[in-house]
């Protein structure tokens, strides 16, 4: 049949219907005909909307995969910590024709494999093994160049640290799936898994210059180890931070535990007359004492069965700073007697020193405090020792104790100051706590003399060496094993930064030497430090002998005065106390 | 119902069946452009990655050839720098004052008849890393 006759048979079939329904079905026809037209127009233009509008379709949002692990960078945004494109490169064993040839050619470019380790993988009765978990893209170009079937590669970031050595510990680590496990990497994993930008106060240049000084001061005198702090006292920022024996952060996963431990943040220490600075700061802010007290430090002091005794003894009192300034147990024990425990204990809380530190790494321990905090407990604790606290610790309490507010320790770049005013010493406690200090290291009787170096000399180093015995396993004190320090502030009249050095067992560096202590070993180190850092941070030399300045810093110290000008050295530059018992 | 018996009429039809095949041409031209697009999207992606993957590696090696502690080998060593002493520091009010003192000199200009050339302290090449 034609198409002419069908048309045909069709309007034959029309005309046979009546007017009125064929009009309906007219109009029928042509809704359904609008309809279908609209429909056909609505997605043409939709088609072309997306078509030409493709810039304004909002992107789907990236996963984790693709923002990658954010960097971590000094204060100056020198790179610490970032992630380089690698290849994880595996192998389907079912795919390989020719294991043995395939195992040969591998293993001569690979080269931390040889052909005996790869063999019995490439014929495991597997579909997946792992070749090599961070190649080099050239390396796997190299790979791809054998031609064997059956390999894959896998792109995948790799952490490094380009720094190596310098703030290991600080930045710690991560694992294969570049998750942080260790140090800011996991104490930031949050930050840095969603591709943020971690920026510490670290100084790497100032880092560096405590690194090279300290593993000097360790290497001359064969100690175990060490740790130093550099800290900005106004905002608590870290600008470096020491701890030694270290590693090259980028082979974390096989260094030992000894030297991923940080003894800077975790490590738990008496830290020994140091603590006199506080206990001075806690005196004179108590009201108990003035400066110019004097103090029995000739007679015997006599604990339960404990003898608290000076290392240098005296024949005649000396004053509240004098006692500082040589460094007298007894003259701290007596002082801290009368101040009683419940004071001592309060100003020890507000410092911090009770509980841990909220740094931003989780390598971090809580002090170690006597059971019992009574007299003895308390004469002890003046002079550091029946109280373990971390070196950090220790630093945040001196800069409080200059400045007269809290110290919050922090290892990210503030971005606004002003946060710690929170009033611990009144000013004119830290002014004649600074100007004592400040003789402990410039008065020719004080124990921290080579806390100056003469090039250093206008940064008006203020500090207290502190040598403390080590604790033996049975819990008596070995006094072969010294762990000396020196804890300083700069400059002594508007103090800005606090340093503290730490060396863990200096070993005598002469025969016939058998006390070594922290005015020896670690004041000197510190001087070093100061006199290299000081003008990276920006600090500028003082003449001491304007007057304001040379006001600020003077405190009256007769009986040394006498002392030094009747000739004797009773008390020998680096002469230090020790713990009694 | 005239619009519609209007538009029943067979010029309509073929006005319609027109514009449709016109619309099918040009959303066909747009589907091969956008193909077209998407490929030259994808390359740029991949170059910008692999521009990024490079960026990395260049930073991170930045980093390591920047490190403190071989600058200072390096400055050292090969240049014959020293750390900076704090004397050689001065303050810009300090240099205000040296500014405006007449005596003592500040700068003492070479003798007459001093060669005014310092020889450059010159570095073996074997010393180079």
């Amino acid at each position: 049949m034609t198409i002419k006759a069908m048309l045909g048979r069709f309007t034959r079939f029309m005309l046979a219907v009546p007017a009125d329904a064929r009009r309906t079905a007219a109009n029928r026809l042509n809704i359904v005909r609008l309809l279908s037209l609209a429909c056909f127009m609505g997605i043409g233009i939709q088609v072309l909307l997306l078509s030409v509008a493709d810039e304004t379709r909002p992107t789907p949002p990236a996963t984790a995969a693709d923002i990658g692990r954010g960097n971590i960078i000094d204060r100056n945004g020198h790179i610490l910590a970032t992630d380089i494109p690698a290849i994880e490169l595996s192998a389907n064993p079912s795919e390989i024709l020719y294991p043995v040839a395939a195992a040969n050619k591998l293993a001569q470019v690979l080269r931390d494999r040889d052909a005996t380790e790869l063999y019995p993988l490439l014929t495991r009765d597997s579909r997946f093994v792992e070749l090599a978990w961070r190649l080099a893209p050239e390396k796997y170009a190299e790979v791809l160049a054998l031609g064997i079937p059956g390999l894959y590669g896998r792109k995948r970031p790799v952490r490094v640290y380009p720094n190596g050595e310098a703030a290991a510990h600080l930045l710690g680590a991560v694992d294969k799936d570049n998750v942080g496990i260790a140090g800011i990497e996991l104490g930031m994993e949050e930050v840095l898994a969603a591709g943020g930008e971690i920026q510490l106060s670290i100084d790497i240049n100032a880092q560096a210059i405590l690194r090279q000084e300290m593993l000097a001061q360790i290497a001359n005198y064969n100690a175990l180890g060490g740790a130093a702090i550099l800290m900005d006292i106004d905002s608590g920022e870290v600008i470096a931070m020491l701890s030694l024996p270290d590693y090259d952060a980028n082979y974390f996963h096989t260094t030992d535990d000894n030297r991923r431990f940080n003894r800077a943040t975790k490590g738990v220490y008496e830290m020994g007359s140091a603590f006199k600075v506080l206990n001075t700061a806690i005196a004179l802010e108590s009201g108990q004492f003035t400066s110019h007290d004097t103090i029995d430090v000739v007679s015997q002091l006599v604990i339960g069965d404990h003898v608290i005794s000076d290392y240098h003894p005296e024949d005649k009192p000396l004053t509240v700073a004098e006692v500082l300034v040589v460094s007298s147990n007894k003259g701290a024990a007596r002082i801290a007697e009368a101040i009683g425990g419940a004071t001592q204990r309060y100003y020890f809380d507000k410092l911090g020193m009770l509980a841990a530190l909220p740094l931003e790494v989780p390598e971090i321990a809580t002090p170690l405090l006597p059971s019992l905090w009574e007299t003895a407990e308390v004469m002890t604790i003046s002079y550091g020792h029946g109280i373990s606290v971390t070196p950090v610790h220790l630093i945040a309490g001196i800069a409080s104790a200059s400045s007269g507010l809290v110290s919050t320790p922090s290892l990210l770049k503030q971005q606004h100051y002003g946060d710690f005013d929170v009033e611990v010493f009144s000013p004119t406690t830290t002014s004649q706590v600074r100007a004592i200090m400040r003789q402990v290291v410039n008065h020719p009787q004080g124990t921290a003399n080579l806390a100056e170096t003469p090039a250093s000399r206008g940064y008006l180093v203020a500090g207290k060496t502190g040598t403390a015995e080590k604790i033996t396993g049975d819990g008596g004190y070995n006094r072969k094993a010294n762990l000396t320090s020196f804890v300083g502030v700069f400059p002594a009249h508007a103090p800005r930064y606090a340093l503290l050095t730490m060396i863990d067992e200096p070993q005598p560096q002469t025969e016939g030497q058998i006390h070594i202590s922290g005015g020896q070993v670690a004041a000197p180190v510190a001087g070093r430090i100061i006199q290299r850092v000081a003008p990276i941070l920006g600090v500028a030399v003082v003449d001491a002998s304007q007057p304001h300045i040379h006001q600020a810093l003077t405190v009256p110290l007769p009986r040394l005065d006498e002392k030094e000008a009747e000739g004797k050295t009773a008390v020998a530059s680096g002469g230090e106390a020790n713990a009694a018992f | 119902m005239m619009l519609l018996a209007k538009f029943a009429s067979i010029r309509t039809t073929i006005a319609l069946i027109v514009l449709t095949a016109i619309m099918g041409v040009g959303l066909y031209a747009i589907g091969i452009a956008i193909d077209g697009r998407k490929a030259r999207l994808a390359q740029v992606k991949v170059e910008i990655n692999r521009t990024q993957d490079q960026l990395d590696i260049l930073e991170a090696d930045w980093a390591y050839l920047s490190r403190p502690d071989r600058i200072l080998y390096l400055g050292t060593s090969l240049l014959g720098l020293a750390p900076l002493t704090p004397q050689q520091i001065i303050t810009s009010d300090e240099l205000h004052q040296l500014w405006q003192t007449t005596s003592p000199v500040v700068f003492h200009p070479p003798p007459q008849g001093a060669s005014d050339r310092v020889p450059f302290q010159t570095i073996p090449t074997e010393a180079l890393p």
